[in-house]
């Protein structure tokens, strides 16, 4: 069964069409990103997806519940994760008491929300901070108590609006060892807006880029790598590269095209990375040019940059 | 690499519908802690009600003289305070239902907990109602005291008293639908807290909580009719002066009116809050 099935999904805001006809599907055991520059639409359909928005039209399931008629059986199936997370729990409470207010919320039993929150303490590594009340948390510390909110009533959906901003490496890293086996291991679903693209590879399975209310692409990360056409980038620092060797560069046929988006570095895609860069290497050292000089793979940063360059 | 996806797994009861029973119960818990660990709220309360008595004091006069009108004769000294307290206690009843609801919202939405609320499947009828028991529960601190001074200095009899409780019982319950319809308004618009606030106290004023109905222009008493909370205040002092107060209309009429009120606003509200929750996330608000 599928997780996550949108189809056609559109939403408007006035006269704003903030959602063009996204679809998408999540399956169990999987963790779809959902990428796309600030105002693309990734937090409505977030929202719609979590019931805090009605879609306009398109069909959307949830473990194959429509969303239009079971929206209280789909509302146990998840757990959400927004944007505003430093102001999302009671600040006089302690973490405790605010999280198994929230059970209460979810039917949980206070000895099963207790046992619960015993558990993700030890998770998250969180046992000292229980007791403290939320407003004398850290940022990075209210994130966590708002992810472990989610995970709470363990529900065999997540979603997560950038869940790790604003939290040190080592709370984020474990965030994602968490979340990694809560689907790999349990089987369960993640569906997850991010901008840093580094988590995104760490975690996702699928990436979906939207744009503008419209998904441009979506696939595994490979896949929509290879799509590029590229093995790889060779990057040469531009103020060391004069205009006609560059030119040459372009030429070479192990060279498929040239990126110049950096202030810096002018990157040449490859199809092969060692050929490439031993082709590039041979013209810079015939033309006389001491240029730095680096190879790196391709990356989820040039997946967005090509489906959306107007982005960039 | 390929995975080995376990099957998918949800919590056992995950599928079952939450218990209004324990979100009230859960809400209630929850407020009173806070209640607890934020006491400036308590010192606000009493204040306010010195504020209000003071008030009461001011407009005395007004009063002793509609004591013709009401109970045919001035009102004076005992009366003058059994009608302040009255009015005092039927105020905080009054209060706790009409606002409450408005001002979880506006904490809520500060808190930040209101996007969780409408994410979740539990009754909100049964969160806001728990905002608004837990209120009551709270606002014994100031009324028990009241209550007891007024049973002392009262010279109505034990069922004039119980009937003075049933009807702050009677107000809770017509008012906490109103209240909920007042939240609802401020769910969609923020500037609701303020404007609210400032009517209250005119209507207030209006359906006689400082002087009675039968002092106003006639115009003016045609708006208080249309307030439920006039037929309350008009009860209390009915009961207060042991049936010696002159009521707008006969008792029994102005307790059906009250009643009616009640059952009208509870289903309007209940209704309301489904529809405004679809109109807020249709319209993208600024809260969801």
């Amino acid at each position: 069964m599928i997780t996550v099935l949108a189809q056609d999904v559109h939403k408007w805001f006035g006269k704003t069409h903030a959602l063009r006809g996204v679809s998408l599907e999540v399956r169990p055991g999987e963790v779809l990103a959902l990428l796309g520059p600030n105002g693309a639409g990734k937090t409505t359909l977030v929202k719609i997806l979590a019931t805090l928005l009605t879609k306009d039209s398109g069909h959307v399931e949830i473990m194959g519940h429509d969303l239009d008629v079971h929206v209280g059986t789909i509302r146990q199936m998840f757990g959400y994760v927004g944007q505003d997370t430093d102001r999302s729990a009671y600040a006089r409470l302690t973490v405790a008491e605010n999280l198994e207010f929230f059970g209460a919320l979810r039917g949980l039993p206070r000895a099963v929300s207790r046992e619960r929150i015993e558990g993700l303490a030890r998770s998250f590594d969180f046992h000292e901070n229980l007791h403290k009340p939320f407003m004398h948390l850290s940022g990075g510390q209210k994130q966590t108590v708002v992810a472990m909110r989610a995970l709470l009533h363990d529900p065999p959906l997540i979603y997560l609006d950038e869940p790790t901003r604003g939290l040190d490496p080592i709370a984020a890293a474990r965030l994602r060892a968490y979340l990694k086996s809560f689907v790999y291991e349990k089987g369960k679903s993640l569906l997850l807006t991010s901008h840093i693209l580094s988590e995104v590879e760490d975690l996702a399975t699928r990436v979906a880029l939207i744009h503008q209310g419209r998904t441009v692409a979506a696939g595994d990360p490979h896949e929509l790598k290879s799509a590029l056409g590229a093995a790889g980038y060779v990057e040469v620092r531009k103020d060391r590269l004069p205009a006609s060797v560059r030119e040459r560069i372009l030429q070479l046929d192990q060279v498929t095209s040239g990126v110049d988006r950096d202030p810096l570095w002018i990157a040449f895609a490859v199809d092969d990375g060692l050929a490439g860069s031993q082709a590039i290497l041979h013209v810079l050292k015939a033309s006389g040019v001491t240029a730095p000089f680096r190879y790196r793979d391709v990356s989820l940063e040039d997946v967005f940059a090509h489906f959306i360059p107007s982005a960039v | 690499m390929k995975i080995a996806y376990a099957p998918q797994t949800a919590s056992p009861g995950l599928a079952e519908p939450v218990s209004g029973a324990r979100v009230l119960a859960a809400t209630i818990r929850k407020d009173l802690r806070i209640a607890r660990r934020y006491l400036p709220n308590l010192v606000g309360r009493l204040v306010e009600l010195a504020i209000r008595f003071l008030f009461f004091l001011l407009l005395s006069d007004v009063v002793a003289m509609q004591g013709e009108a009401t109970v045919g004769r001035r009102l004076t000294g005992s009366d003058l305070f059994v009608f302040f307290q009255g009015g005092l206690l039927l105020v905080i009843f009054k209060d706790v239902a009409l606002w409450t609801p408005l001002n979880a919202i506006r904490q809520d939405l500060y808190n930040g907990t209101l996007e969780y609320l409408y994410s979740n499947p539990c009754s909100r009828y049964a969160y806001y109602l728990g905002t608004v028991l837990s209120e009551v529960l709270i606002a014994q601190v100031v009324f028990l005291p009241l209550y007891v001074t007024f049973v002392v200095y009262s010279k109505a009899s034990p069922v004039s008293m119980a009937l003075v409780l049933l009807v702050c019982v009677a107000v809770f319950f017509t008012l906490s639908g109103m209240g909920v319809m007042i939240g609802l308004l401020g769910l969609m618009w923020r500037q609701v807290s303020s404007l609210a606030g400032i009517l209250a106290i005119g209507l207030e004023m209006v359906a006689g909580a400082y002087i009675p109905v039968a002092a106003f222009p006639q115009a003016v008493q045609y708006v208080a009719y249309a307030l439920p909370f006039t037929w309350a205040y008009d009860l209390i002092r009915y009961y207060s002066f042991n049936g010696e107060w002159v009521t707008l209309l006969p008792v029994p009429v102005e307790w059906g009116i009250l009643l009616s009120f009640g059952a009208v606003f509870t289903g309007l509200s209940w209704y309301l809050l489904g529809l405004v929750e679809r109109y807020a996330k249709r319209s993208g608000l600024h809260l969801l």
